[in-house]
C-alpha cells in the first residue's frame, strides 16, 4: 500500500529550503481567482482577435455575420488563461526549471477564506469548494426551471419570445446535467473519501484541483450563451440542429467539453485514490458503502466522459472547421452524434445515480441502528449497475429508425439493470427490518429517496418497454421519470448528505427545525410538481414544447404552482444553510449522530492533515448492535506494532 | 427468517406482527389494486385504441401497471410499517438487532426480481413484433410488417386489397407535409388516413431531426435527414388524432403540430381524388416522389443558378459540389 | 469577521442577488418585442398591413441577414419587428413590398398561394424605371424560375403566399443595398415587387405565429438558422385581439 511516497523534489513543510521561516501570504498578492479573471479575459480578448484574423476571409463568416471560429478560439484561450491566472502552471514550470515544487502538506498558505479562493493541493478545501460552487449551479438552475414553469402556465399566451424560452430550457438542462455531473463526488467524494479510508490525501491533489477550477469556468461559458443568442437544441446537442445553431451553441460546446474534462480527472483521481492509499486494515469488506459508489462512479466517468468530449469536438469542428461529420447530405450522419451522446449519455445518468445510491447506504445504519443488510449484495449491485450501464444506450434511440433488430436485445439489457438496482431496494428494506429509526432530517431524506426512486426507477421499466416507450419517448412522461431519479433520487441524497455530514466538514450544526421544514416542503412539492407529469406526457403532450393541447391547462398549473413551492422550500434551505454558516455557527460536537464511520473519528472539523497518525483499520463500519465489534479504527497504533495489530483485526495469519 | 446473533442490544421486538401481518397486508393490498388497475383503469389507459398500435401499447401500459402496482404497494407499505412501528423509543439509546443478512430472503428476492423482468423482456418483445413494430418507426428497412399486407403497387390504391396504403410525412423547419404517392405524389398539408386499412408512413425530413407522433394513432418515428423511417398502424375508429412535433428542431418546435383525420374508407378515396386534381399544378414542380430528398443535389435545382449565373448554392446551405473556400 | 460585519456582508449579498435575479428577469426573459398595432385602424371589417422584405438588414448589427419589416401605421415608417395585433374575424388587405432577390425553395409545395381571398396574390414588378399592372398570380416554380424570394404563412389558419421576386440577373444583381427600402434611403429606383393579398383572421383571439419557407439563411446548415431561426427577422407572431 502506497501511503507515503514523496517526490525527491519534495520539501518541508513551509515551503522553500529546509528550515526556512514560513512566509506571510497575503491574498491579493498571490494567485488566486483574481488573477484567473485577469488572465481569462485576457485569453478571451486573445483568442477572439486570432479568430477573426484566421476566419474573417471565409464567405461563410461573411455571409451569416457569425463568427464561430472566434468564439470558440476566445473560450479556449479564456480557459487557458484562466488556469495560469490561477497558478495551475506554477509547479509544472517550475519542476521544468529545476527549483523545487510546492509539497501536497504544505498547507501554509491555506489561511482564512482567502484559501477557497485559491488552487489549494488540501482535499478538504477543494470539497467545499465544490459544495459551494454545486449549490450556486444548482440553484441557478433552478430558477431557470421557474421561468419555464411559468411560461408554461398558459398554453397560448407567451411570457416569452420562442428563441428565450428554448434557450431557458436548454441552459436549465445543461446546467443541471452537465454542472451537475460531479455533485456528489465533487464535495463529498473529495472531501470524505481519504478521511474514509484513513488517508491523509488524494492520490493526485493538483488534478483534483484543476477538475474543480474548471467548473466556474464552464459554468461562465455557458450562461455565456444568454448574451450570444441561446442554443436552440436543449441539453442533447441533436445533429444537425446544433451546427445549424447560431453563436450560443459554441458556448454549450466548449462548455460541456470542459466539464467532460473535468469529470474525467475527478474520476481519476478518485478511483487511485481508492485503490492504492486505503489504511492497513481497510479490506474491501470493510469500505464504507459510500466509497464503493465513489468507485464505481470513478470508473464510470474515466470510461464513458472521453466520448462526450470527442462527440462535442465534432460538434466544434462541424460549425467552425466545415467538417460533416453529421450532416448527412455530405456524407456524415444524423444517427452518428446520436450514438455518440448516449453512449455517454446512458452511463452519465448512472454517475448521477450510483452516488446516490451510496449516501443512502451510508446513511441507513447509523439511524436505524443495524449494520447495512447485504453488503455484499450492495457492492455487487453497484458494480452490476456501472457495468450494465454501457449496455443500454440504444433505449434513448427506439423511435429514431436505426436498425431494428437490435430493439429486443436493449429492452432485455435494459430490463436487466433494474435488478442490480433492485438489490439496493433489497438492501435498504432489509436495513430497516426491526430497526430502531431515528427520524432525524438526514433519515428523512434517505427515506423519502426510497420513496421517490421507487416511482422512478418503475416508470424507467415502462419506458425500457418499447412498445410503452412509442408513446412515452420524448414526452412528460420521461421528464417526470428523470427528474424523479435524478432530482427525487439524487438531490434528496444530496440533502440528506448536507444535513448529515456538514457538522463534520464545517463544524457547525445546521438548524434542526428548519431542516425538517426544508424537508417536508420538499418533498411534498417536489411530488406534486413531477407525479402530474406522468399523465400530463401519456396524455401527448411532448418536452420542450410552450404551446400545448388546451385540455391540459389545469395539470400544467398545478404543476407550475407546485414548482414554485418546490423553489420556496429551497429559500428555507438557503435561508437555513447561510444564517447557520454566516451567523449562528452552532459548534458541532465531533460525533453528533454517534456513528461508526472512520469520518467520525477525527474532530469536527478535520485537522489539516486528517490524521495524526495513519490509522489501523480493525472493523467495519456498520457494526451496529454486536457488543462484541472491535471499534472502527485504532487511531494511535503504536509505533512499529503495525504488524501485530494487522494480525488482531484478522488480516494475516 | 432469524437474526444471526442473540439481541445482545435491544428486546425482539416484532413477531408475528412483523412476519404475519405485513406480508399478509401486502398481498391483500396488492389484489385489490392489481384488480382496480387491471380492470378499472385499463380500458381507460393511454393513448387509446383508435389503432392497432394504440392498442397494443394501451394493453402493454395495463400489463406493466398491473405487475408494477404490486412492487410499488409492497415499498410503500414497508416505509410505512418501518416508520409506524420501528421506530426508537424515545430514551432508549441501544443499537437495533445486528442482522448482517439473510441469504434465503436474498436469492428469493434476486430470482424475483429476475423472473419479473425477464417475463416483462419476452412480453415486451412479443408486444413489438406482433402488432407491426406497435407503430414505433423501424427505419428504412422495417422487420416487423402488417400480416397480410405487402406493397404491390405504389402507383394506385384502392381500399380493401392487400396493397398497403403509403404515405410520406416530410418534416421541415417547421411543419409536417404529406406526400401520397399513390395518388399522383400531391403533397398536402392535411393527414386523412381510411378507417380499418393498414397505413405504411414513410416519415423522412429536409433539414434537422424531427419527430412524427400521432398521439392517439400510437404512432412515433424520427424524421431524419437524408434517411427514410418506416412505421406501420392500422385505424380501428374514425375520428380526429393530434400530430406533433416529438424532437426539438428549432425555434417553432412547440407549435409545429396539426390534426389528422380518419375517415371512411369511401370518404378517403372522395378527398384523395378530389386533392390529387385540385393540387395538380403544384404537384407538377414537386421532385419525383422517393424514400428521401436532397434538396441540395438535385438537377433541375441547378437550372435556377445557370440561367441566372448565380454561383454557389441558393439559400446558402453547403453544396457538396462546391463546398464554400475561404 | 465580527457578528454584526458578517451580518451586513450577508444582507448586501442577499439584496445583489436578488436585484440580478430581478433584473435578468425582466431584461432578459420578460422582455417583450415591438408590436404594430393594426387594430385600431380597421373600419368596416378590414384592414391594410403593410410589410416589406428587405436583402440586408443595415439598421441591425447583423447587416448581412435578410429580414421582414412592418410598417407603423401611425408613423408611416418601416419599424425592424415581426410582431403585429389585428382584430379577430376582419379582412386584413397586405401589402408586402418584396426588395430581395430570388432563392428557390426547399419544398416546392409553398410556391402555391394558399389561404388567401381567391388562393391568388396579385404582383406589380418593378425593375428600376417601369411598373408592370398588378397581375394575379397562384403558383410559382421556384426551380426552374427565379421567381420567389421568400414567403409569408401562417401554419395556423392555412395560409401560404410565396413572395414573388424580381426575375432578371439584372435586377437581381441591383437590390437594394440598406435597410429599409425607401426613397429617403435613396433607394427609390431598386427592383422590387409589390404583392398584394387578402386573407380572415380567425374568429377566436389568440396569438398565432408566421414565418418563411424559404431557406434564406445563408452561411447557416440548410439555410434554416441565422434569420430564419431568430424572432425579428423572417419569422413573427400575429396577434389576433377581441
Amino acid at each position: 500500500m502506497a501511503i507515503e511516497t514523496q517526490p525527491d523534489s519534495a520539501q518541508a513543510p513551509g515551503g522553500g529550503d529546509p528550515g526556512a521561516t514560513p512566509r506571510q501570504h497575503n491574498f491579493w498578492l498571490h494567485p488566486g481567482i483574481h488573477t484567473a479573471i485577469i488572465g481569462a479575459i485576457i485569453g478571451y480578448i486573445l483568442g477572439h482577435w486570432l479568430g477573426n484574423f484566421i476566419g474573417s476571409q471565409y464567405q461563410q463568416v461573411g455571409t451569416s455575420d457569425d463568427n464561430d471560429i472566434a468564439i470558440v478560439l476566445g473560450f479556449c484561450f479564456l480557459v487557458v488563461g484562466w488556469l495560469i491566472g490561477l497558478g495551475v502552471f506554477d509547479d509544472v514550470v517550475r519542476q521544468m526549471l529545476g527549483r523545487p515544487i510546492r509539497s501536497w502538506d504544505d498547507h501554509s498558505a491555506n489561511v482564512g477564506l482567502g484559501k477557497y479562493f485559491r488552487y489549494t493541493l488540501d482535499h478538504k478545501v477543494v470539497g467545499l469548494q465544490y459544495l459551494i460552487g454545486m449549490l450556486i449551479y444548482f440553484f441557478t438552475g433552478g430558477l431557470l426551471a421557474i421561468a419555464i414553469r411559468t411560461e408554461l402556465l398558459s398554453p397560448t399566451y407567451h411570457v416569452m419570445s420562442p428563441t428565450t424560452y428554448l434557450e431557458v430550457v436548454g441552459e436549465h438542462g445543461t446546467m443541471m446535467m452537465m454542472m451537475m455531473t460531479s455533485v456528489i463526488l465533487g464535495p463529498f467524494g473529495n472531501y470524505l473519501v481519504p478521511i474514509m479510508i484513513g488517508s491523509k490525501r488524494v492520490a493526485f491533489p493538483r488534478i483534483e484541483a484543476l477538475s474543480f477550477w474548471l467548473t466556474p469556468c464552464a459554468f461562465l461559458i455557458l450562461l455565456s450563451s444568454f448574451l450570444l443568442g441561446g442554443f436552440p437544441t436543449g441539453w442533447t446537442g441533436y445533429a444537425p440542429l446544433s451546427i445549424q445553431a447560431g453563436e450560443g451553441m459554441d458556448s454549450y460546446a466548449v462548455a460541456f467539453g470542459l466539464m467532460g474534462i473535468s469529470i474525467i480527472l475527478a474520476g481519476f483521481n478518485i478511483v487511485v485514490t481508492i485503490i492504492c492509499y486505503r489504511a492497513p486494515g481497510m479490506r474491501w469488506s470493510r469500505l464504507p458503502m459510500f466509497v464503493w459508489a465513489m468507485l464505481t462512479t470513478g470508473f464510470l466517468l474515466v470510461l464513458a466522459a472521453p466520448v462526450l468530449v470527442g462527440g462535442m469536438y465534432m460538434i466544434i469542428t462541424d460549425r467552425t472547421a466545415q467538417t460533416a461529420f453529421f450532416i448527412s447530405q455530405l456524407g456524415g450522419s444524423s444517427y452518428l452524434y446520436e450514438d455518440l451522446f448516449w453512449f455517454f449519455g446512458h452511463p452519465e445518468v448512472y454517475i448521477l445515480a450510483l452516488p446516490g445510491f451510496g449516501i443512502v447506504c451510508e446513511l441507513l445504519p447509523v439511524f436505524t441502528r443495524k449494520p447495512l443488510f447485504g453488503y455484499k449484495t450492495a457492492a455487487a449491485g453497484m458494480f452490476g449497475v456501472a457495468i450494465l450501464s454501457f449496455f443500454v444506450w440504444q433505449h434513448h434511440l427506439f423511435d429514431s429508425g436505426m436498425d431494428p433488430d437490435m430493439r429486443p436485445l436493449f429492452m432485455l439489457t435494459t430490463e436487466l439493470i433494474s435488478i442490480p438496482t433492485g438489490f439496493i431496494f433489497l438492501v435498504a428494506l432489509g436495513t430497516f427490518w426491526q430497526a430502531k429509526l431515528r427520524l432525524t432530517v438526514p433519515l428523512l431524506f434517505a427515506m423519502a429517496f426510497f420513496f421517490n426512486f421507487l416511482f422512478g426507477g418503475i416508470s424507467g421499466v415502462f419506458l425500457s418497454d418499447v412498445p410503452a416507450d412509442t408513446t412515452a419517448h420524448g414526452s412528460f412522461f420521461v421528464m417526470a421519470h428523470f427528474h424523479y431519479t435524478i432530482m427525487g433520487g439524487l438531490i434528496f441524497a444530496f440533502f440528506g448528505g448536507i444535513y448529515y455530514w456538514l457538522p463534520k466538514v464545517m463544524g457547525i450544526t445546521l438548524n434542526e427545525r428548519l431542516g425538517k421544514i426544508h424537508f417536508w416542503t420538499m418533498f411534498l412539492a417536489f411530488n406534486s410538481t413531477f407525479m402530474p407529469l406522468f399523465a400530463v406526457g401519456l396524455l401527448g403532450q411532448p418536452r420542450r414544447v410552450w404551446e400545448y393541447a388546451a385540455n391540459l391547462q389545469t395539470l400544467n398549473d398545478w404543476v407550475s404552482i407546485s414548482a414554485f413551492c418546490l423553489g420556496g422550500s429551497m429559500c428555507i434551505f438557503i435561508f437555513n444553510f447561510v444564517m447557520s454558516t454566516v451567523i449562528w455557527r452552532r459548534r458541532a460536537p465531533q460525533n453528533p449522530w454517534n456513528a461508526r464511520g472512520l469520518e467520525w473519528q477525527v474532530p469536527s472539523p478535520p485537522p489539516v492533515d486528517n490524521f495524526a497518525q495513519i490509522p489501523v483499520v480493525l472493523a467495519g463500519p456498520y457494526e451496529y448492535g454486536d457488543p462484541d465489534a472491535l471499534p472502527v479504527a485504532d487511531l494511535h497504533p503504536p509505533a512499529g506494532v503495525i504488524a501485530g495489530a494487522l494480525v488482531r483485526s484478522g488480516m494475516e495469519g | 427468517m432469524a437474526a444471526e446473533s442473540p439481541a445482545a442490544a435491544g428486546p425482539q421486538i416484532g413477531g408475528r406482527r412483523d412476519r404475519f401481518w405485513l406480508p399478509v397486508a401486502w398481498i391483500v393490498l396488492s389484489v385489490i389494486g392489481s384488480l382496480l388497475v387491471l380492470l378499472v383503469w385499463g380500458p381507460h389507459m393511454p393513448p387509446g385504441d383508435q389503432s392497432t398500435s394504440a392498442a397494443s401499447q394501451q394493453f402493454d401500459f395495463t400489463i406493466l401497471a398491473t405487475i408494477a402496482t404490486p412492487v410499488v404497494i409492497g415499498v410503500l407499505l414497508y416505509l410505512g410499517w418501518a416508520l409506524t412501528f420501528w421506530r426508537q423509543k424515545p430514551g432508549d439509546e441501544t443499537d437495533a438487532a445486528p442482522l448482517h443478512g439473510n441469504t434465503k430472503i436474498q436469492a428469493t428476492w434476486i430470482v424475483g426480481t429476475a423472473v419479473i423482468v425477464l417475463f416483462l423482456a419476452a412480453f415486451g418483445t412479443y408486444e413489438l413484433i406482433v402488432p407491426a413494430g406497435a407503430g414505433a418507426g423501424q427505419g428504412p428497412q422495417p422487420i416487423w410488417k402488417p400480416a397480410g399486407a405487402t406493397t404491390s403497387s405504389l402507383t394506385s390504391w384502392t381500399p380493401g386489397t392487400s396493397n398497403i396504403l403509403q404515405v410520406q410525412v416530410i418534416g421541415q423547419q417547421w411543419a409536417f407535409t404529406y406526400r401520397y404517392p399513390q395518388f399522383g405524389g400531391f403533397e398536402t398539408t392535411q393527414l386523412m388516413l381510411p378507417v380499418d386499412e393498414p397505413v405504411q408512413f414513410n416519415v423522412t425530413s429536409l433539414d434537422v431531426i424531427h419527430s412524427f407522433w400521432a398521439y392517439t394513432l400510437g404512432v412515433k418515428a424520427d424524421a431524419n435527414p437524408g434517411l427514410n423511417n418506416v412505421a406501420y398502424t392500422t385505424a380501428y375508429h374514425t375520428g380526429y388524432f393530434q400530430v406533433r412535433c416529438d424532437e426539438l428542431c428549432g425555434i417553432w418546435h412547440g407549435s409545429m403540430y396539426d390534426t389528422g383525420e380518419v375517415v371512411s374508407a369511401s370518404a378517403f378515396m372522395k378527398w384523395a381524388q378530389a386533392t390529387r386534381v385540385q393540387l395538380a399544378d403544384v404537384t407538377k414542380l414537386l421532385p419525383p416522389y422517393a424514400d428521401t430528398y436532397d434538396p441540395t443535389n438535385l438537377s433541375n435545382l441547378g437550372a435556377v443558378n445557370v440561367k441566372l449565373g448565380l454561383v454557389g448554392a441558393g439559400g446558402g446551405y453547403y453544396n457538396p459540389a462546391d463546398p464554400e473556400q475561404p | 469577521m465580527s457578528l454584526p460585519a458578517r451580518a451586513a456582508t450577508l444582507v448586501v449579498a442577499f439584496l445583489a442577488v436578488v436585484a440580478g435575479v430581478i433584473f435578468v428577469a425582466f431584461k432578459f426573459i420578460g422582455a417583450q418585442p415591438a408590436v404594430e398595432n393594426y387594430a385600431p385602424y380597421a373600419s368596416g371589417g378590414q384592414v391594410n398591413v403593410t410589410m416589406m422584405t428587405a436583402a440586408q438588414t443595415t439598421v441591425t448589427n447583423k447587416p448581412d441577414w435578410v429580414s421582414y419589416f412592418i410598417k407603423n401605421p401611425s408613423t408611416g415608417n418601416f419599424d425592424h419587428t415581426t410582431y403585429f395585433e389585428v382584430p379577430a374575424d376582419t379582412r386584413v388587405n397586405m401589402t408586402i413590398e418584396g426588395y430581395d432577390g430570388c432563392t428557390p425553395l426547399r419544398n416546392p409545395l409553398w410556391g402555391k398561394v394558399a389561404g388567401t381571398v381567391g388562393d391568388v396574390e396579385n404582383v406589380s414588378f418593378f425593375n428600376g424605371k417601369t411598373s408592370t399592372p398588378s397581375t394575379p398570380l397562384s403558383t410559382f416554380d421556384s426551380w426552374a424560375n427565379c421567381s420567389v424570394q421568400h414567403t409569408f404563412a401562417i401554419p395556423g389558419i392555412g395560409l401560404n403566399v410565396p413572395i414573388a421576386s424580381v426575375t432578371t440577373y439584372e435586377e437581381n444583381s441591383n437590390l437594394c443595398g440598406t435597410s429599409p427600402c425607401t426613397a429617403a434611403n435613396q433607394d427609390a429606383n431598386a427592383p422590387h415587387t409589390v404583392v398584394k393579398f387578402s386573407f380572415m383572421t380567425p374568429k377566436t383571439p389568440g396569438t398565432y405565429r408566421w414565418q418563411c419557407f424559404v431557406p434564406c439563411g445563408l452561411g447557416y446548415v440548410d439555410g434554416n438558422g441565422g434569420p430564419m431561426g431568430t424572432p425579428g427577422y423572417m419569422m413573427g407572431q400575429m396577434e389576433v385581439q377581441a
